[in-house]
């Protein structure tokens, strides 16, 4: 069940309503229950795999907690955790793993014998295994109890706001949360549906118009000039970060009607004045998560030069891995990694930031450009449906002074650059001027008033039958 | 949260009393507008501005192909083309339907007959002309919604969202005072075009051992009933299937068989049939502009004959 769709939106109206209704006690189950139905609306079968996860993380947890002897414990962490990978492996990296041993043989002249799966990859897969994985190292390292109630456990890996695409969620932070009890509150609800509706606009408005123009472009890398791929590149940039936050904002915004609070996911990554700075602002969630469970096991940045180099080349590694079986997400990772080495290398030779403002304000200015046309260069790779075709869009941009021909149609444009607009005023307000106009604290009129517009521009310029959320894929 | 629910319920009520207005205004702009090149005939429709003696009908080959103008002159009666680009007679049917609501009944009807007349139809092709008219009420009777859901018809300006720059479009033309939309006589519009291979050869990329056309059962049933109707109604119905290249006739495997349906339907219920899918005009595709449609040269030719025959049925 996708987000924007009206399926999901009577889903949610039924959901919240009974959640509401039925008294504490069950309250779990009402939502264990929407979960299992939501992820089953997608493909069916699969909610066996999540229950294959849940019941060996749930014993797991417990046993972890139980036994004394380190090395049982460290024997009971890797099982939890070699299954939940190998669930990874066979429904994510087989295939991928296998074509390459392919191509190897092939080289030698032998043919690999080993069937390719004929599988759909289950939906949100590397979320709900990260944030299951995240609960029984925590048990492990004894900052998280064991979960007694297999149903709260369950819905702990399961909660469906935040199931298929995250935030990834820590056990420290939503376990507590599901065993609370949570009165209907007026302002929680109102922030999370406005919330909601931000996720919606985001999504409909900026992100599944802009896919018009970035997949026609990117279907056919040969037929554009280097402007066109580089106003596509742009809007997948934006795209990307409107589909991703916008699906988060839904998620932390359904929640937070029922009275969860989810952890944050996006900080305007795009205001970032260096890489290191995007790297705290995008897709939080995972980033902590390679940095508690990766980073800091290999050593963190506490170790000689070339050690922390080779730390951040696993991190980076692993996160481009993550997100797909594909060399393009390799290179995307990889390529991040390099910005990363590079900006930790000349960084202690960067001028100090001036005491006069607008050179200040010049300076980050320029940083955030930068930092902006990096991860957009990044992107090509990200998006590109393969690696020969992210490099003959890169040879393209080399014409990029041609003139471009809008080939989704001048009203597209506008309709393209107005949102974007929106959202970087939006945006812009929110990172320089958090003070200012805070719509909460505004009268009646004006809030309902920007309430309402949003929901006439989701209403009228929205994208409905636009594609699913990019994101749904990892 | 009762706070909650008195407030989602007022906030509800403020978004209707603003969007119902709003719709208004775009639907009568997009009314007086070319946006959809069918608003004109929608416009005199729902207006009750035609009220013809002679109404021709069909698809893109009535509204391309037979003059109005030509038949005023030659009969002396009011007349109109009602084809409809891109629809097949289910569509069309329909759309006699809502004319006869605003409309004094016509005493003929020049009915256009292809061999795609009695395909499957849903309202997919060309939707956008529909958006304004959806609160008419007649859009839901028809079968199938094709492209449109229920949300287009009860949210209002969700309808606007499947076409980029309809609001636009609809909001700018609502201050419109004049009419200046004056490419088409009463529905007729031919193409001065030549002929080219290009449409002809995807066709036949398409269909490379030929195409077996296929007679929906709904459709048929359709145009018994309208036969019917106009028997009842006192209507002249005559059966005119227009002049197609020979080189797309080869091309239909179960061609005959298809005109054998309207021949015995004409048969049956005794109407004027009048056939000119084998007349020479056929061979010469200086006369056509691609595999379907006419060009001016050929309407011309096409227009004085088809006058010339009907000469003794309508008076």
């Amino acid at each position: 069940m996708l987000f924007n769709s009206g399926e999901f939106l009577i889903f949610y109206i039924l959901v919240t309503s009974l959640y509401f209704a039925c008294p504490y006690k069950f309250r779990w189950l009402i939502l264990l229950a929407a979960s299992c139905y939501f992820y089953m609306a997608f493909v069916p079968i699969y909610i066996l795999i999540l229950g294959f996860t849940i019941v060996i993380d749930y014993f797991a947890g417990i046993f972890i907690e139980r036994t004394m002897e380190p090395h049982r414990r460290k024997m009971l962490l890797a099982a939890s955790i070699v299954a939940n990978v190998g669930v990874l492996a066979v429904f994510k990296y087989f295939n991928f793993i296998n074509l390459n041993i392919s191509v190897l043989l092939h080289k030698f002249n032998y043919h690999n014998p080993i069937p390719y799966l004929a599988i759909l990859l289950p939906i949100g897969l590397s979320f709900h295994t990260f944030q299951a994985m995240s609960y029984t190292i925590e048990v492990y390292r004894g900052k998280q109890k064991a979960e007694r109630h297999f149903g709260i456990y369950s819905l702990y890996v399961m909660f469906y706001p935040q199931l298929v695409a995250g935030p990834i969620e820590r056990p420290q932070n939503i376990l507590p949360q599901m065993h609370a009890k949570h009165p209907f509150d007026y302002n929680l609800m109102v922030s999370g549906l406005r919330m909601m509706l931000w996720g919606f606009f985001k999504k409909l408005v900026i992100a599944d118009r802009l896919s018009i123009y970035v997949n026609m472009v990117y279907n056919h890398p040969k037929s554009y000039n280097g402007s066109e791929i580089a106003i596509a590149s742009i809007f997948f940039a934006i795209q990307i970060y409107c589909d991703f936050s916008g699906y988060t904002d839904i998620a932390i915004g359904c929640a937070k009607t029922m009275g969860f609070d989810l952890m944050k996911n996006f900080n305007r990554p795009y205001f970032a004045a260096n890489i290191q700075d995007f790297w705290r602002r995008w897709h939080i969630s995972l980033s902590t998560w390679f940095r508690d469970y990766v980073y800091i096991p290999l050593g963190g940045s506490r170790v000689s030069t070339g050690r922390l180099f080779f730390n951040l080349f696993i991190v980076f590694l692993l996160s481009g891995i993550w997100h797909g079986a594909n060399y393009t997400y390799v290179i995307w990772g990889l390529l991040h990694c390099l910005y990363y080495v590079t900006y930790l290398i000349i960084k202690p030779y960067l001028p100090k930031e001036p005491k006069n403002q607008t050179a200040a304000m010049l300076m980050r200015t320029a940083g955030i450009l930068l930092t902006f046309a990096l991860v957009t260069f990044a992107w090509i790779f990200f998006r590109a449906n393969s690696v020969t075709d992210a490099f003959t869009l890169i040879r393209g941009l080399k014409t990029i002074g041609a003139k471009p021909i809008y080939g989704a149609g001048s009203s597209n444009l506008v309709h393209s650059l107005i949102p974007i607009a929106i959202l970087f005023l939006v945006e812009y307000k929110m990172e320089y001027l958090p003070q200012k106009f805070n719509l909460a604290s505004q009268n009646v009129v004006v809030k309902w008033s920007v309430v309402m517009l949003t929901v006439f521009l989701i209403l009228t310029f929205g994208v409905f039958n636009g594609p699913r959320f990019i994101y749904f894929q990892f | 949260m009762k706070k909650f629910i008195i407030n989602l319920l007022v906030f509800l009520g403020a978004y209707l009393a603003v969007a119902y207005p709003l719709q208004w205004v775009v639907d009568t702009g997009l009314k007086k507008s070319d946006f959809s090149n069918e608003y004109k005939e929608w416009d005199d429709i729902t207006k009750s501005r035609i009220n013809a003696d002679i109404l021709i009908q069909g698809s893109s080959k009535a509204r391309l192909q037979i003059s109005p103008a030509e038949f005023e002159q030659a009969f002396n009666q009011s007349a109109y083309n009602l084809g409809m680009d891109g629809q097949h007679f289910r569509v069309q049917k329909w759309r006699f339907d809502v004319y006869l609501k605003y409309n004094k009944k016509p005493k003929y009807i020049i009915q256009v007959i292809a061999l795609h007349e009695l395909l499957h139809d849903e309202l997919d092709y060309n939707y956008t002309q529909f958006i304004p008219y959806l609160n008419e009420g007649f859009i839901q009777r028809f079968g199938g919604h094709g492209f449109l859901n229920d949300l287009d018809f009860y949210v209002p300006l969700y309808k606007y969202c499947h076409v980029t720059g309809m609001i636009e479009a609809g909001a700018t033309n609502f201050f419109r005072k004049h009419d200046n939309r004056h490419y088409k006589y009463k529905g007729f519009r031919p193409s001065a075009k030549h002929w080219t291979d290009d449409e002809l050869i995807a066709f036949k990329q398409s269909y490379p051992h030929g195409m077996n056309i296929v007679i929906d059962h709904t459709a048929y049933l359709d145009f018994i009933d309208l036969v019917k109707r106009c028997k009842k109604e006192n209507i002249d119905l005559i059966l005119v299937c227009p002049p197609t290249p020979f080189v797309l006739q080869n091309l239909i495997l179960n061609r005959d068989s298809v005109m054998g349906v309207y021949k015995n339907i004409a048969n049956k219920f005794k109407l004027k049939y009048l056939d000119y899918s084998r007349d020479t005009i056929c061979s010469d595709t200086a006369m056509f502009y691609n595999y379907d449609h006419l060009n001016t040269r050929g309407v011309a030719v096409f227009n004085k004959q088809l006058i010339n025959d009907l000469k003794g049925e309508i008076r």
